[in-house]
């Protein structure tokens, strides 16, 4: 070897100058599944991209209310109040303080005698 | 001849970001900048065309599946896409490991095109195909190494960068791969014209 160092790399460089022109060229078939790949790649965001969106909006809602078995936990405690009210309102506003079904009579008849 | 589009002046960044939009023509521009040395790299370590077609058709659909995630300026498609091949090549090479012949300098000696017509021509395939041989020889980083070195003609610090490791790491591992493929040539030196 050269004080340099060139004398090395002149005998590498000639072997990678050859072998770089050797290279091997990407056959049309690989270029044509390279692309259909991508072609693929490309549909399938598409396809994905809309329905992601509202199911993502859902869960957000669902998470809000610890989870789906949240969400049906409260619809039926609501369904269940609003049958209770309708059907037995003597239970129900004995829990609400200073309200009772009297009360609320008196307070309609008083509106019908101002009404008329 | 296959029309290579590397004409374009669009960046990778910006091809990226157009692919993940839904641009076809992003996806032919970006296939036919980096496809040829992603495969040259991957045949370099593999020496197996079949296989190296496999790497750089893998290597390419990773690329696509980022581009969503792709930051723009934070690394280059082109190191990512040697990294990732790198990586599938060293996981074929492992899983062939113990399947491949031990490499034998006298026993490849064949170019790649058969038909050679002029003296220097079947020089340049004989040193193309000697150098192939001996990069067999040598360990799978130290191949890496130069590869992506001196045929790839990625720098010092990109190399690095594909490898992980430090850049005082890559120019040791260039230094053993140099004096490897001097031992491996050393008997053929003279046939070659090389002069090491």
């Amino acid at each position: 070897m050269s004080k340099n160092g060139t004398h090395h790399n002149d005998g590498f460089d000639a072997l990678f100058g050859a072998a770089k022109s050797a290279d091997p060229v990407p056959s049309a078939d690989l270029m044509a599944r390279i692309l259909a790949d991508a072609q693929h790649v490309q549909d399938a965001a598409v396809q994905t991209v809309p329905a992601v969106v509202p199911k993502r909006s859902r869960a957000v809602w669902a998470e809000l209310f610890g989870g789906w078995a949240g969400i049906t936990t409260l619809a039926a405690c609501a369904c269940l109040g609003m049958i209770l009210g309708f059907t037995s309102p003597d239970a129900v506003l004995s829990y609400v303080p200073g309200a009772d079904l009297a009360s609320l009579d008196d307070g309609f008849d008083l509106y019908l005698e101002n009404e008329l | 001849m296959m029309p290579f589009d590397t004409q374009s002046n669009i960046s990778d960044d910006a091809l990226m970001v157009l692919f993940a939009n839904g641009d076809g023509a992003a996806a032919n521009q970006l296939a036919y900048r980096h496809t040829p040395r992603v495969l040259a790299l991957a045949f370099r370590m593999l020496n197996d065309r079949a296989e190296a077609e496999d790497v750089a058709q893998e290597a390419l659909m990773r690329l696509w599946k980022i581009a969503p995630e792709w930051r723009q300026g934070e690394a280059k498609v082109s190191t990512w896409l040697y990294r990732v091949a790198s990586n599938l090549c060293t996981d074929r090479l492992r899983k062939h490991a113990g399947k491949r012949r031990t490499a034998d300098i006298d026993s490849v000696a064949e170019p790649m095109d058969e038909t050679p017509s002029v003296e220097t021509k079947m020089i340049g395939q004989d040193r193309a195909a000697a150098l192939q041989t001996a990069l067999r020889t040598l360990p799978e980083r130290q191949r890496q190494a130069v590869s992506l070195r001196f045929l790839q003609e990625l720098s010092n610090p990109e190399v690095a960068e594909v490898m992980d490791v430090s850049v005082d790491a890559v120019e040791s591992l260039l230094a053993r791969g140099k004096r490897g493929l001097a031992q491996a040539l050393a008997m053929h030196k003279v046939e070659l014209g090389l002069e090491f």
